[in-house]
C-alpha cells in the first residue's frame, strides 16, 4: 500500500478490510479473456486493485407523496462517525396512487446540489467577461431545490427556444447599447452552464449508480430513460425523442462515452510515458476510470533536467526546466514499486522508494483530448483553456456584435479556426469540461479511499478554475444538499406543495383528452404571452383521471409494441411473448387512440410473427384503433395473397365491422371494402 | 427383336437408376444448391457463445436469440474453429475465400524493391477509383487474379450471385449504395427527427441494405444461389470499447440480421436446399477489465536506440489530430527521423524502415538490407574529400567485397527479372489491341458485368505496365553495382542515387544482419584495423534487433495482467539451406524453419516437414544462443521446459496424456498438435506462424514459355512483399500508432484472437446436422471445402470437378469438417 503523506490510518485500515473482503470472494478466478492473470504478472506484494463495484456506496429512500406519488432519492452512504449519508439526486415517480406499473410516470430530477443563485450571484452573473466565482450562497432558505429536468416532458433546450433566442437577438438586442447586450448574455450564458453542470452532474450520478451493485428502487428502463433524457437536453431535437427511441440514444451514448474514456485513457498513458512521467487512473465506485493524475518523481526531475518536453496534449509547463519543482513545498506522495516498475506495499524487499509530485489531473470522459482540470503548478493554466472559447464567443458576439449567420468571412474565419483547434486536439477553444468537472466533483464526494490532503488540495483547486459567479464551492454544496432535501421533504409533505403542484400537473395533462391540436396551440401560445402566469387546466374530475389512467397505460404499451417492431425479426424468438401479448390485448381492447405509428407498428409484428395468437391480437388491435392508418393496415394484409387466407378473411371482416361502425377510414380503402362485401 | 428391344430398354432403365443411386450415396447427396454467407470481422467464437449462454432478464430468452435458434438449435457448430495465419483481417479472409495456404499475409504489404504498397483495407480509395473508371476490385481480388487464385463467389456467375461490399471485393453495385442512402431517411417525419438527433449511422448505410437486399431476394429470387453479407461493426466497435454492454449492442444488430435472413429464406422456395453460414476471420483479444496499452514501434525505430530508421507506414500517425489526414489517398507516410546517422534530412528518398501494424497485436517490420546500408555509408564518406590515403583505399575496398558476396545473388535476380520482364512486357505488347477493341462501358449491348470484366483487362495491363517500370528502375541500380569499379570508386565518379535504389529496401535480412544491423558510421567515422583494412567492428553503430525489441520496457505499469513488456516475441524464417549441418538427420525439416525469440536463452526452432502421410509435421525445438555469423547458424538445443516462446509446456491446458517432456521432443502431424495445443493460450500458434512465415508455392507445374516466368514472376511479387520481422505483442499491448484502440486488438496467436466462428444451418435436404457442436478443431483452410463439398463442387479428396478446375480451383489443402457429412 502506499504510503501517503498525512494520509488517515482509518482510511489504510478500511482499503486493506475491502481488498481481504475482495480477496476472500474471489475464490474462484474469473477468466479474463484468453490468459489469465499468471502469478509472475501479478507479485503476492503488489498493491491489489480496488473491488471494481462497490454497491455499498449508495442507498436510495422511497418517500410517499399525497395524491399518489412518491420521491426515489439516492443517497451518498457516510461512514464516518457523526456523519449521515449525503442526498444527491432525487426523482419524482407519479403513481396515480395505484399498483399498475404501466400509469407509472417518472417526472421531476432535483439535484440537492443544484440551487437558485442569491442576488449578488445573480449580479455576478452579469458582469461581462467576469469569469470567477464571487460569493457562495450562505443562506439555503426554505425552498426546494429547482428542477433539472421534467422528466415527461423534457424539452432541454429545443429548437423553439434556441428560434426564439436567435430571434430576440437579431431583433432586439441588435437596437440596444452594449452594456445591456453584454450583460443579457453574460447572465444567460451562466444560467445555462449552471444547468448544464447540474445535467453533468445528474448523469454521472446515475450512470455510476446504473452499475453499482446497490437497491434498485428505479427499474432498469427508467434509469436508462432518465439517462437518455438527460443527455438530449443539449440537442436541439431532444425533447422530441420518441420513447421508443430512448434505448438506443442510451446506447449510443453509453458506447460513445466509454469510447472517449478509453480512447483518452490511452492517450494520457502513452503521452506521459514518452515524457517520462507517472500516470495514474483514478477510479469511481462503479470501477471506471474518468480522471486520471500525472506525476513526476523527484529523482526525473534531478535526471532529466533540461530535457526536451513534448508538452501536446498534456497542456502543462516543461516539468524538465521548471525551478518551482526542485523547491516544491506543496503536496508530495511516496510509494514503492518493484523492478517491473509495479506499485507495492511499503517496504517490500528489493522496492524503489519514490517521492512524487502531482502535475496534473485530467477529466477522460471528454471529446477528443483528456481535458486538464486541475495543473498544480498553475490554478490558471485549466481556467484559461476553458474560457477561451467562451471569451471568443463573449467577444464577437457582445463586443463587436458578430455571428455567423452575419457575415462570410466571419463565418469561414471561425469555421476554420473552430475546425483546426479541434482537428489538432488543441485545448483551447474545446468543448466545455462542464461534465468533467461535474464528475471530479462527484468523485470528490465519492471516493473515501483518497488522500483528505490531496482531496482537499484538488478541491480547493477545481473550485478556483470555475467561471461561473452562480456556482458554489464544494464544502458548501454538502450543506446545500442536505438542507434542499429537507426542504423537498417538507415540500413533498405540505399539502399546498409538491401534492398541489402534482395536482396541477395531472389536470394540464388531461388537456390533451378535451381538446384539438389547434385549441392545444392557443393555449399554449396564451400561456407564452402571459409570461407563464397563465395555464390551461382541466378539471380532475373522476372521469378524467380515468382517461388519464387509460391514456398513459396506451402510452405505454404503445412503447411497447413499437420498440418490438423496431427491433424483431420473429417475435417467437427474440420477444418477451408474454409482454407483447399484454400490450397487444390492452390495445385490442383500449387502442382507439393509439397513434398511426403504432398501427404501423402492428402491421410489422402481424407480418413478422408466426404465432396465432400474436397475429389475432395484431388484427383485433387494428380493428380498436380508430385512423385511416389502422384500416390501410388492415387493407393490405387483406390484399396480400402470400397471407393465409384465413387471416385475410379475417382482416375483411374486421374492415367491414369498421365501415358498419363508422370508424375512420379512406375513401380508396372504403371502396376496397366496399368490393369485399360486394365480391362476398 | 421387339423382346430384345425392350429388354435392352430394361437395362438401360436399371443401368441409369442403379447411377442415379449411386449418385445419391455420394457426397453431394446434401443437397445444398444455395449458400447464404453471413461474414462476421473479428467475431470470437468463445465470445459469441458467452452471449449465447446469457439470458436476458425479461424474456428468459438467449440474449442472441437468433444465433441460438438458428446454429445452435437448428445447425451445426465448431466452437474451436481458428484463423490459420495471423488473426487478421487481409490474410484470413483471404485465406477463407480462397481455400489455399496464404498468399497475402497482411493487411498492408509492401514491395520490397519498388516500395509498392498493397492496402488491402483500401476501401474509400477504391470507391472513388471504381467511380473514376480506375479500378474494378479491391486490391487483394486483383493480387489473387495476377496470381490465379479464385474466390469462392468465383464459382457462381454473375448472375447466380449477390455479393457485399468487403475486402475481397469483386466489382462494385452503385445501387447498394444509392438505396442505402435514401433508407437511411425514414418517410416518417418524428423518425427523421429522432434520427437526426441520434445521428446518421453512415458507417452501416450499405451494410443494412444489404440486409434489405438479401432478406429481399432470398424470396424474390430463387435464381440466386450465392449470397454475401459482410459486417464489420462489431469488429469496429471492440477495437475502440472493451465493455460488454457497447459490445452487445453490436452482437444483437448482428442477431437480429440473422433472424430476419433465416426468416426470409424459411419463406423461400428453396429453403430445404438452403445452407446459412456465420463465419468470421478472427478473434478478438479484450477484457472488460483492461485497456490495451499501444506501444509506438515507429518512434522506437526512428530513435538512436532504434537505429534512426526513417519510417514508412500505410496508416498516419495519430490520424485523428492530423489535418493531413483529411486526405486520404496518400499512397505512403514517411515519418523522418531526426536521430538518423547518415541519412538526415532524406527521409523522401531514403526511407530504411517499413512498418505495417495493422490488427496491432503485431507488426510486420522490412528493413533495408544491410549491406546496402554499408555501401550507402560508405560511398557517402567516399564522397568526403578528407576520406584520403589508405583509409579511401579500405573504404573502397570494402565497398567491392560488399558488392562481391552480393554478386551471384544480384547477378541471379538482375537475369531472372529481366527474363520475367520481358515476358510481361510481351503480354502487355498482346493485350492492348485486345483491349482497344473492348467496351469499357456498360450500354444497351454490354452487360455491366461484361464491361467491368473489360475493364477488369485493362487494368491488369496498366498495373503490368507501371511494375514493369518500377522494378526496371530497381534493376537498373543492380546494374550499376555489379558494373562498379574500384578506381571509380577511389575516384568518387559515381552518383549514390545511381548505385542505392531510392525507396527501395533491397534484398531481405539474413537472421545475421539483423543481428548485426549496420545504423550508420561510429561517432569517429570509418577506422582502419592493423592490417591497413576497414575495421568493420569499429567503423559502424549496429544494433541486434532481436534483443532490441525483445528488450523494451515501460515505465507505467499500472493494469494488473499487463505486463511491463510491450513485445512478447519476434519471429523470422530460417532458410532451410542455412539449416544444414547443424541439426541430426532426425530433426532436419524439409522446408524453412520458423525461429522465435523470446530472449538469449529463450528462443525456438520451430521445425516443418512433409510426412509419411503426405500430412506435415512439427518439431518444437528449444534452443539458446542462435546467431549467424559468415553466413553459418549456430545454436545449442535445449531441453523442453518452462518459459520458452509461446508456453505451450508448461500450459495447463496443454492436452498431452503421459510424459510432456517425451511428446515435445518429438515429430508430431499437424493434426496431433492441434489437439494438443489448440485450447491452450497460444493455441495454433506453431501451425499459424509456419503458415505465416512459410512461402506457398502457387500456380500450375506445366506451364512453359512466358506463362511460366510471368508465374515466376508473381512468385517473386509475393516473396518481395514478406517481412524481416514479425513482431508479436505481450497480452493486452499493440502497436496500433494510428490512434487509440484501447477496447481490444487481435493479430496475435493468443487463442482469444485465433479463435473464430464457422457456424452451418440448413434446410432438410441439406442435411446438416441440427444441435451439434462439433469438438473436433479445424481452421481457415476447411471452410471452402467444407461448403464445396456440401455443394457437390469437390470430391473426397479435395479436388475440383471439371467444371471448378476450369474455372481455375485446384485441389483445397484443407481438411474438410466431416461431421457436417451425414453418411
Amino acid at each position: 500500500m502506499r504510503s501517503i503523506k498525512h494520509r488517515s490510518g482509518l482510511t489504510r485500515v478500511g482499503v486493506c478490510v475491502i481488498t481481504l473482503v475482495f480477496a476472500i470472494l474471489q475464490v474462484e478466478p474469473i477468466r479474463l479473456a484468453a490468459q489469465d492473470v499468471t502469478a509472475a504478472d501479478t507479485p503476492a506484494s503488489t498493491i491489489a486493485p480496488k473491488p471494481a463495484l462497490d454497491g455499498d456506496a449508495f442507498r436510495a429512500e422511497t418517500t410517499p407523496v399525497a395524491g399518489g406519488a412518491e420521491i426515489v432519492t439516492i443517497f451518498s452512504r457516510r461512514t464516518g462517525e457523526n456523519e449521515t449519508d449525503l442526498p444527491l439526486l432525487s426523482v419524482l415517480r407519479d403513481t396515480l396512487g395505484d399498483d399498475i406499473l404501466e400509469n407509472d410516470r417518472l417526472r421531476y430530477l432535483w439535484l440537492h446540489t443544484y440551487t437558485r443563485p442569491t442576488l449578488t450571484q445573480k449580479l455576478s452573473a452579469m458582469v461581462p467577461f467576469l469569469y470567477t466565482r464571487t460569493t457562495n450562497k450562505d443562506k439555503v432558505g426554505s425552498k426546494p431545490p429547482p428542477v433539472v429536468i421534467d422528466l415527461h416532458s423534457a424539452k432541454g433546450g429545443g429548437i423553439w427556444n434556441t428560434l426564439f433566442w436567435a430571434a430576440f437577438k437579431r431583433v432586439l438586442m441588435d437596437e440596444v447599447g452594449f452594456g445591456v447586450k453584454a450583460t443579457t448574455l453574460q447572465y444567460r450564458q451562466n444560467k445555462g452552464d449552471q444547468r448544464r453542470v447540474a445535467v453533468a452532474a445528474a448523469l454521472s450520478l446515475l450512470s455510476v449508480f446504473h452499475a453499482s451493485t446497490g437497491e434498485r428502487v428505479l427499474s432498469d428502463q427508467e434509469l436508462k430513460d432518465m439517462q437518455a433524457r438527460l443527455g438530449l437536453t443539449d440537442k436541439v431535437f431532444g425533447g422530441h425523442m420518441q420513447p421508443e427511441n430512448l434505448g438506443r440514444m442510451y446506447d449510443n451514448d453509453l458506447a460513445k462515452t466509454r469510447d472517449y474514456r478509453g480512447h483518452n485513457w490511452e492517450l494520457l498513458r502513452q503521452m506521459a510515458e514518452r515524457q517520462g512521467l507517472i500516470f495514474e487512473p483514478l477510479e469511481m465506485p462503479d470501477g471506471s476510470a474518468r480522471h486520471a493524475v500525472l506525476w513526476v518523481t523527484e529523482d526525473d526531475l534531478a535526471t532529466n533536467k533540461g530535457k526536451d518536453f513534448e508538452a501536446r496534449f498534456l497542456n502543462i509547463k516543461d516539468p524538465w526546466k521548471d525551478d518551482k519543482l526542485a523547491r516544491w513545498n506543496g503536496y508530495i506522495e511516496t510509494r514503492w514499486y518493484d523492478a517491473d516498475d509495479r506499485e507495492v506495499e511499503p517496504q517490500t524487499p528489493g522496492a524503489t522508494k519514490r517521492t512524487l509530485i502531482p502535475l496534473a489531473l485530467y477529466g477522460l470522459d471528454h471529446p477528443k483530448i483528456p481535458v486538464i482540470l486541475v495543473d498544480f503548478r498553475d490554478n490558471g493554466n485549466p481556467k484559461k483553456r476553458e474560457m477561451s472559447h467562451r471569451a471568443l464567443s463573449d467577444v464577437t458576439n457582445s463586443v463587436l456584435a458578430l455571428s455567423s449567420a452575419g457575415g462570410l468571412p466571419y463565418f469561414f474565419g471561425r469555421y476554420v479556426y473552430d475546425f483546426v483547434t479541434h482537428r489538432r486536439g488543441m485545448d483551447v477553444n474545446q468543448s466545455s469540461r462542464l461534465r468533467s468537472y461535474a464528475q471530479l466533483k462527484l468523485l470528490l464526494s465519492l471516493d473515501e479511499s483518497l488522500d483528505p490532503e490531496f482531496r482537499n488540495e484538488v478541491a480547493h483547486r477545481v473550485e478556483s478554475s470555475t467561471l461561473n459567479p452562480l456556482e458554489n464551492d464544494s464544502d458548501v454544496e454538502e450543506h446545500i444538499a442536505r438542507v434542499q432535501y429537507k426542504n423537498l421533504m417538507d415540500y413533498a409533505a405540505d399539502s399546498n406543495g409538491l401534492p398541489a403542484k402534482l395536482r396541477d400537473d395531472r389536470r394540464q395533462e388531461m388537456v390533451r383528452f378535451e381538446h384539438s391540436t389547434a385549441a392545444k396551440t392557443a393555449f399554449n401560445v396564451g400561456h407564452l404571452l402571459t409570461l407563464g402566469m397563465w395555464t390551461h387546466r382541466e378539471d380532475d374530475t373522476p372521469d378524467m383521471l380515468a382517461q388519464m389512467d387509460v391514456r398513459r397505460q396506451l402510452d405505454y404499451h404503445e412503447r411497447v409494441v413499437r420498440e418490438i417492431a423496431l427491433r424483431t425479426a420473429g417475435p417467437e424468438i427474440d420477444t418477451d411473448v408474454a409482454k407483447l401479448k399484454h400490450s397487444l390485448v390492452f390495445l385490442s381492447a383500449s387502442g382507439d387512440a393509439a397513434a398511426n405509428k403504432t398501427a404501423r407498428a402492428l402491421g410489422q409484428i402481424f407480418a413478422a410473427s408466426s404465432d396465432e395468437d400474436l397475429r389475432s391480437l395484431c388484427l383485433a388491435g387494428l380493428y380498436k384503433i380508430n385512423s385511416m392508418t389502422a384500416k390501410r393496415e388492415l387493407v393490405a394484409i387483406y390484399q396480400n395473397n402470400k397471407v393465409p387466407d384465413h387471416w385475410r378473411d379475417t382482416s375483411a371482416q374486421y374492415l367491414k365491422l369498421a365501415i358498419e361502425k363508422g370508424q375512420r377510414i379512406s375513401k380508396q380503402d372504403a371502396k376496397t371494402v366496399a368490393t369485399i362485401t360486394a365480391s362476398n | 427383336m421387339i423382346l430384345r428391344l425392350k429388354f435392352t430398354t430394361f437395362k438401360r432403365s436399371v443401368v441409369t437408376l442403379l447411377l442415379l443411386g449411386l449418385c445419391s450415396l455420394a457426397p453431394s447427396a446434401q443437397q445444398v444448391k444455395r449458400l447464404v454467407i453471413i461474414k462476421v470481422d473479428g467475431l470470437p467464437g468463445y465470445y459469441v457463445d458467452q452471449f449465447v449462454r446469457q439470458r436476458d432478464r425479461d424474456t428468459g430468452k438467449s440474449v442472441l436469440p437468433w444465433i441460438d435458434e438458428v446454429f445452435y438449435k437448428n445447425g451445426t457448430r465448431i466452437p474451436n474453429f481458428y484463423t490459420r495465419g495471423m488473426s487478421l483481417s487481409g490474410p484470413s479472409w483471404g485465406e477463407l475465400d480462397t481455400g489455399q495456404h496464404l498468399q497475402i499475409k497482411g493487411n498492408v504489404e509492401f514491395d520490397r524493391y519498388t516500395l509498392h504498397a498493397y492496402d488491402y483495407l483500401s476501401i474509400l480509395p477504391f470507391y472513388f477509383g471504381y467511380g473514376l473508371n480506375k479500378v474494378v476490385d479491391m486490391p487483394g481480388v486483383e493480387v489473387l487474379d495476377e496470381i490465379k487464385l479464385p474466390l469462392l463467389c468465383d464459382a457462381f456467375t454473375y448472375d447466380q450471385r449477390y455479393t457485399s461490399p468487403q475486402l475481397y471485393q469483386r466489382g462494385f453495385d452503385w445501387a447498394q449504395w444509392g438505396s442505402g442512402a435514401i433508407a437511411m431517411f425514414p418517410k416518417d417525419k418524428n423518425d427523421l427527427i429522432d434520427e437526426w438527433t441520434l445521428g446518421f449511422n453512415f458507417r452501416r448505410m450499405t451494410i443494412e441494405q444489404n440486409e434489405r437486399d438479401i432478406v429481399g431476394k432470398l424470396v424474390k429470387r430463387p435464381d440466386i444461389d450465392y449470397y454475401d453479407y459482410y459486417d464489420p461493426s462489431f469488429d469496429h466497435v471492440s477495437h475502440h470499447n472493451n465493455d460488454p454492454e457497447s459490445r452487445l449492442v453490436a452482437l444483437k444488430e448482428l442477431d437480429r440480421t440473422i433472424g430476419r435472413i433465416w426468416t426470409a429464406d424459411q419463406q423461400s422456395s428453396r429453403a430445404g436446399e438452403t445452407a446459412i453460414v456465420l463465419v468470421s476471420d478472427h478473434g478478438f483479444n479484450s477484457s472488460p477489465k483492461v485497456y490495451s496499452q499501444g506501444f509506438n514501434l515507429v518512434k522506437l525505430l526512428g530513435s538512436a536506440e532504434g537505429g534512426g530508421h526513417h519510417v514508412i507506414t500505410k496508416r498516419r500517425l495519430l490520424l485523428d489530430y492530423a489535418l493531413k489526414s483529411m486526405y486520404p489517398f496518400i499512397d505512403l507516410i514517411r515519418t523522418g527521423s531526426n536521430d538518423s546517422f547518415y541519412l538526415q534530412g532524406q527521409a523522401g528518398e531514403y526511407p530504411t524502415a517499413l512498418v505495417d501494424f495493422d490488427g496491432n497485436e503485431r507488426s510486420s517490420i522490412h528493413l533495408r538490407n544491410a549491406d546496402l546500408n554499408i555501401l550507402h555509408i560508405l560511398l557517402q564518406q567516399l564522397q568526403q574529400k578528407d576520406v584520403k590515403g589508405q583509409l579511401r583505399e579500405a573504404a573502397a575496398d570494402a565497398c567491392v567485397a560488399v558488392v562481391e558476396r552480393n554478386r551471384s545473388q544480384w547477378q541471379q535476380t538482375r537475369d531472372q527479372m529481366t527474363e520475367e520482364l520481358a515476358a510481361l512486357h510481351r503480354w502487355i505488347d498482346r493485350m492492348r489491341p485486345e483491349i482497344a477493341r473492348l467496351s469499357m462501358k456498360k450500354t444497351d449491348t454490354v452487360p455491366s458485368y461484361v464491361a467491368d470484366n473489360n475493364r477488369r483487362l485493362r487494368e491488369q495491363v496498366e498495373r503490368a505496365v507501371a511494375t514493369e517500370k518500377d522494378e526496371r528502375a530497381y534493376l537498373a541500380t543492380l546494374e550499376a553495382l555489379l558494373a562498379l569499379k574500384r578506381v571509380d570508386i577511389i575516384n568518387s565518379k559515381f552518383k549514390i542515387d545511381d548505385l542505392i535504389a531510392k525507396d527501395a529496401m533491397g534484398d531481405e535480412n539474413t537472421v545475421g544482419q539483423l543481428q548485426d544491423y549496420v545504423v550508420g558510421p561510429t561517432p569517429g567515422g570509418l577506422v582502419l584495423d592493423a592490417t591497413g583494412q576497414l575495421d568493420a567492428g569499429k567503423s559502424f553503430r549496429r544494433v541486434n534487433y532481436f534483443q532490441l525489441l525483445i528488450d523494451q520496457r515501460v515505465r507505467n505499469n499500472i493494469q494488473p495482467g499487463v505486463s511491463n513488456r510491450p513485445i512478447d516475441f519476434v519471429a523470422t524464417r530460417v532458410p532451410l539451406a542455412k539449416l544444414k549441418g547443424t541439426l541430426p538427420a532426425e530433426m532436419m525439416p524439409d522446408s524453412d524453419a520458423v525461429w522465435i525469440y523470446g530472449g538469449p536463452q529463450k528462443q525456438v526452432l520451430i521445425l516443418s516437414r512433409s510426412g509419411t502421410n503426405g500430412e506435415e509435421e512439427y518439431l518444437y525445438l528449444p534452443v539458446e544462443n542462435l546467431r549467424e555469423s559468415g553466413g553459418k547458424l549456430t545454436f545449442e538445443t535445449r531441453k523442453i521446459g518452462e518459459g520458452f516462446p509461446l508456453h505451450y509446456f508448461e500450459d495447463a491446458a496443454l492436452n498431452v496424456a503421459g510424459d510432456r517432456t517425451a511428446w515435445f521432443d518429438a515429430w508430431h502431424t499437424e493434426t496431433e498438435w492441434m489437439h494438443a495445443i489448440h485450447k491452450a493460450i497460444y493455441s495454433n500458434g506453431i501451425i499459424g506462424l509456419t503458415e505465416q512465415l512459410d512461402q506457398h508455392p502457387f500456380g500450375d507445374s506445366g506451364l512453359t514459355g512466358d506463362e511460366a516466368l510471368i508465374q515466376r514472376f508473381r512468385q517473386r511479387q509475393r516473396r518481395l512483399t514478406e517481412a524481416d520481422l514479425l513482431i508479436l505483442a505481450s497480452d493486452h499491448w499493440n502497436f496500433d500508432v494510428r490512434g487509440f484502440n484501447p477496447g481490444g486488438n487481435h493479430g496475435s496467436f493468443f487463442r482469444a484472437s485465433t479463435n473464430s466462428t464457422f457456424m452451418i444451418a440448413g434446410g432438410d435436404a441439406t442435411r446438416i446436422p441440427r444441435g451439434l457442436a462439433i469438438t473436433e478443431p479445424y481452421d481457415s483452410l476447411s471452410f471452402m471445402p467444407t461448403l464445396l463439398r456440401l455443394m457437390g463442387r469437390i470430391d473426397d479428396h479435395n479436388d475440383p470437378t471439371p467444371e471448378m478446375y476450369r474455372m481455375g480451383y485446384r485441389r483445397f489443402p484443407g481438411k474438410v469438417v466431416s461431421e457436417v457429412f451425414v453418411p
